[in-house]
């Protein structure tokens, strides 16, 4: 309470008794003005995405899908629909695969529904959902077109014959860099350390995304990870952070860093980099020398779905060449179906050329898959690479 | 009166709260991905938290503290003229201050990345005067998380000064510069008492979020300047130590209202709120 | 402040308007102080600038990072990722919900506090004040299980719900700044003048302290907007503004966010010189 107020002005305050003004008059108006509509727009349409009971059978036949944001070419689901006469309540609410698993395992657990009867996590964490049991299997029957996959990936060790995990999108991890600033060419890890770059340089703080090139670039794989090899390589980056090498650990984030030059050399996947050399010739995506890492997102459907069918046949139809070829256009990332040089050349002679959508095969040869980890292996990685990037 | 607030908080504050304060005292076993939480008042995880996390507790209150007083200052000259000198324009100056908060933070994040960006105008400039930190950059520095945390709360200062100050009776200022002869001391002696209220809401509602936040950090700061709302996240989300993960909660919150009882019993204040 | 109590129960009324602006001070120093602040407006308006300009951007890729060059297609495609505007509509709509109910709970309780000494008000204060102090991620994940436990499901009822809950604290704090100092005395003596406890509250008690109920309405409203992890948490498939907007931009940034945003500044901006008009009016008459 204001103890030190001079007695005397008190006896000016006296005299205060007017009522005063509302501060609303403008601002309330506005504020109602505001959120009328809104209120009344948005009031019919409220996402009530987890509470239904409905069946699928009662409701039409539904499928709810829940992917990575801008992961979808435009007109896609629509000729989906109308192909098929499934209706598709189509959601972009996939964000980060730890935070969407943190969300997702309590309903999961429980057996509950969680909004989605077809989801796109990483490859790493559709093995995890699978060793939980949480996963519904992706039958051959239901899913003739398996056969269009590529080969490395229908017969990959983490799921041989895609039996819970049908790859949906596959990209490259490298390196990218901006040429105007860095002056020079990328070719291998070890540039990342050049001191020329010291304060400009960002990994990520994915485990398998960081660590796997530089354990190649150490003479190690991540495709036989142990906690030695792990740690050799969490140790130099330790290193080199504490040289101030490293300007920060990024998600997705790095694009705007790298876009604005703050960032000179990036840990980056070959499709953001595909997007920003669009607005900026500079930026350049390479595959260390040593060899960089795949990541795959692939569609899975967990056991609590509603519409295994539809669920299948939605992935069935993605697997159709042209189909995809139309994804793989919008989405430029490298296509998990077999020979679609044919396929995306009818759409755009530019992107079957562009070797960051269609690799040639060297650069194929160079790139090496984790595998499924066990949990204790995931734990102690992670761990492991946590104490560094400071959390 | 309050019963209304105290059951809605009692249901869904409480019950997560009392929830957290158990696991943050368990021994965590079983499977990696749905582990068993077993309570066995395991005082193992606070000891923990304090030993490995020190640096990260004692950078997010310091962090905080100057974002608070940084918001002090700059908002109180804005509050002030609002409440005092803006006549029948107050209601729109005050829309227009709370305006630049509809934007989301991302996009209010990105925006200042382009303004502060390495070879931007504004980091030239500064370089030019010496004015830069140590790095050479604003950007992924403690003073870009700092200026991000007082952007991003500022508004949660100016308010509560604004309504504290514009109950005070403009005769009152008034007289008391008829009074003292010089406007500091009117500042002192008047002004800032009857404001008390609001600076005491204001820095609370600014420097308690500040503490506990993670994502400024996250898009503005380096791997030097990790708070501890970082180590939360990735205790809680990745390394999936949930221990760990509460323990170092209930450690932020029971500091920070130490804190806080310490900061109001300063102001001379009884209450807390 | 009795005398005030006195002058009413006397039933003298200031006769005189009060001015609205404060004259004295010196021009120099009143000068100095209206340059800081506009300064200090002209700095929470910086990166609003960025914005609007960037919607008016032309990138050929998917990110609007770097300035390509002026078209105004984004703003006659506005509504080109329906997903962004529905989410948009859907956090509108939860923040007008959860800040006019958690209004009614933490105005109250700011006044009880205030007005009232009552055994355990301390604990009270201190109770407040905690949920402020909860790290977001760990509070939306005990959120989620209580709910999940509760047999509720998490989308658009938990978030209210979860948005409630912090909001309170941050009202009942803001409004508190706004009723310390109150002079209780009034309510007596429009009570001792015959009027009724509750017409007391609505027509003496709750005009002056409507300033703090609409600033915290302001800040809760913008929270409710903002709040991303505890959304997160509860929400089911549901997708908020920020939701969509944190998840987007790690793939693109699409400038049609910007014209959102800058479509939501303009008419709110509208409205409230619409509405400084109408009181300029109103006075004027």
């Amino acid at each position: 309470m204001p103890q030190e107020i001079d007695p005397r002005l008190s006896r000016f305050a006296a005299n205060r008794t007017s009522r005063r003004r509302f501060i609303g008059g403008g601002a309330a108006a506005a504020a109602a003005m505001v959120l009328g509509p809104s209120f009344l727009a948005a009031c019919g349409s409220n996402g009530g995405g987890g509470g239904g009971t409905a069946t699928d059978e009662a409701a039409g036949n539904t499928l709810r899908i829940s992917n990575w944001p801008l992961y979808m070419a435009d007109g896609f689901v629509e000729e989906f629909q109308n192909a098929t006469g499934i209706t598709v309540d189509y959601k972009e609410d996939f964000n980060d695969n730890e935070q969407w698993f943190a969300k997702a395992k309590e309903p999961l657990s429980r057996k509950q529904d969680i909004g989605a009867d077809l989801a796109v996590p990483t490859s790493f964490m559709a093995v995890r959902l699978h060793s939980l049991g949480w996963l519904n299997d992706i039958s051959d029957e239901g899913v003739p077109n398996k056969k269009n996959l590529r080969p490395d990936l229908l017969e990959a060790s983490v799921d041989p014959g895609r039996k819970f995990s049908a790859p949906y999108m596959s990209g490259m991890v490298g390196l990218a860099y901006n040429r105007a600033a860095t002056g020079r060419d990328i070719t291998k890890i070890e540039d990342l350390w050049d001191p020329a770059f010291n304060g400009r340089v960002s990994l990520f703080s994915d485990a398998q995304d960081g660590l796997g090139m530089i354990m190649l670039s150490q003479g190690n794989t991540p495709e036989n990870p142990t906690m030695q090899t792990i740690q050799q390589a969490v140790d130099l980056v330790r290193e080199q952070k504490d040289k101030g090498q490293i300007r920060r650990f990024t998600g997705n984030d790095y694009a705007d860093d790298l876009a604005a030059g703050n960032i000179a050399v990036a840990q980056a996947y070959s499709g953001d980099v595909v997007q920003l050399q669009a607005d900026n010739p500079d930026l350049r995506f390479v595959v260390p020398e040593a060899g960089g890492t795949t990541f795959v997102d692939t569609m899975i459907i967990p056991y609590t779905t509603r519409n295994q069918a539809g669920a299948e046949t939605w992935i069935n139809y993605v697997y159709d060449r042209p189909n995809y070829a139309k994804l793989v256009a919008f989405v430029q990332y490298v296509p998990v179906l077999s020979d679609m040089t044919d396929e995306l050349n009818k759409i755009d002679p530019g992107l079957a050329s562009n070797p960051l959508v269609n690799p040639p095969a060297e650069v194929l040869a160079n790139l090496k898959s984790w595998p499924a980890l066990t949990d204790e292996q995931t734990q102690d990685f992670n761990t492991a690479y946590a104490a560094v990037t400071g959390g | 009166m309050i019963l209304p607030a105290l059951i809605y908080l009692g249901i869904f504050f409480v019950v997560p709260f009392v929830s957290l304060a158990r696991t943050s005292l368990s021994s965590m076993g079983g499977s990696v991905f749905l582990p068993t939480l077993t309570f066995s008042w395991n005082f193992g995880n606070y000891a923990d938290a304090f030993s490995h996390y020190r640096d990260q507790i004692f950078r997010s209150f310091s962090y905080a503290f100057v974002a608070t007083v940084l918001c002090l200052l700059l908002a109180f000259p804005l509050a002030y003229v609002i409440a005092f000198k803006a006549g029948r324009y107050k209601n729109l100056l005050l829309g227009l201050v709370i305006l630049p908060f509809f934007v989301t933070f991302l996009i209010r994040t990105i925006a200042w990345k382009t303004i502060l960006a390495d070879d931007g105008l504004v980091v030239s400039a500064l370089g030019a005067v010496g004015l830069l930190p140590s790095e050479g950059r604003l950007l992924s520095t403690s003073w870009a998380v700092i200026g991000g945390l007082t952007y991003n709360w500022i508004i949660f200062m100016i308010l509560p000064l604004y309504v504290s100050l514009e109950k005070i009776d403009p005769r009152l200022l008034e007289a008391s510069k008829d009074l003292y002869s010089t406007a500091p001391r009117s500042f002192r002696k008047v002004i800032l008492p009857l404001s008390m209220p609001g600076v005491l809401a204001g820095s609370m509602l600014v420097f308690i979020p500040s503490v506990g936040d993670f994502i400024n950090a996250d898009y503005l700061g380096s791997t030097q300047t990790t708070m501890i709302g970082n180590v939360i996240q990735k205790q809680f989300l990745v390394v999936k130590d949930y221990p760990a993960a509460a323990a170092l909660s209930m450690v932020l919150m029971v500091i920070i209202l130490v804190g806080v009882l310490l900061y109001t019993r300063a102001l001379g204040t009884e209450d807390l709120v | 402040m009795t005398t005030q109590a006195g002058a009413v129960a006397a039933g003298t009324t200031e006769d005189a308007p009060k001015p609205k602006t404060v004259k004295g001070g010196g021009k120099w120093g009143d000068l100095m102080l209206r340059i800081i602040a506009g300064l200090v407006l002209l700095y929470l308006f910086l990166p609003i600038f960025v914005i609007v300009l960037f919607s008016f951007n032309n990138p050929q890729g998917k990110f609007n990072y770097t300035w390509q060059g002026f078209t105004l297609n984004n703003w006659l495609n506005p509504f080109k990722y329906p997903a962004l505007t529905e989410a948009l509509k859907l956090s509108l709509n939860v923040a007008a919900v959860s800040t006019s109910i958690a209004l009614v709970f933490g105005t109250l309780v700011a006044i009880a506090l205030v007005r009232q000494r009552f055994r355990g008000d301390r604990a009270m204060d201190t109770f407040l004040v905690l949920p402020l102090t909860a790290p977001e991620v760990v509070m939306g994940a005990s959120l989620l299980t209580l709910f999940l436990d509760l047999g509720w499901a998490a989308g658009y009822t938990t978030i209210v719900i979860a948005h409630i809950a912090f909001q309170i604290s941050f009202i009942a704090m803001t409004v508190r700044a706004r009723v310390r100092g109150f002079d209780w005395t009034l309510e007596d003596a429009s009570m001792d003048l015959g009027a009724s406890p509750t017409r007391t509250f609505f027509k003496v008690t709750l005009p002056l302290i409507v300033p703090g109920i609409v600033a915290a309405a302001m800040l809760s409203f913008a929270l409710s907007l903002d709040d991303f992890i505890v959304t997160y948490f509860v929400s089911g498939s549901t997708v908020t503004y920020p939701l969509y907007v944190n998840a987007a931009v790690k793939a693109a940034v699409p400038p049609q966010i910007n014209v959102l945003a800058t479509a939501i500044l303009v008419i709110s901006l509208l409205l409230l010189a619409v509405g400084t008009l109408y009181r300029r009016k109103r006075i004027d008459v």
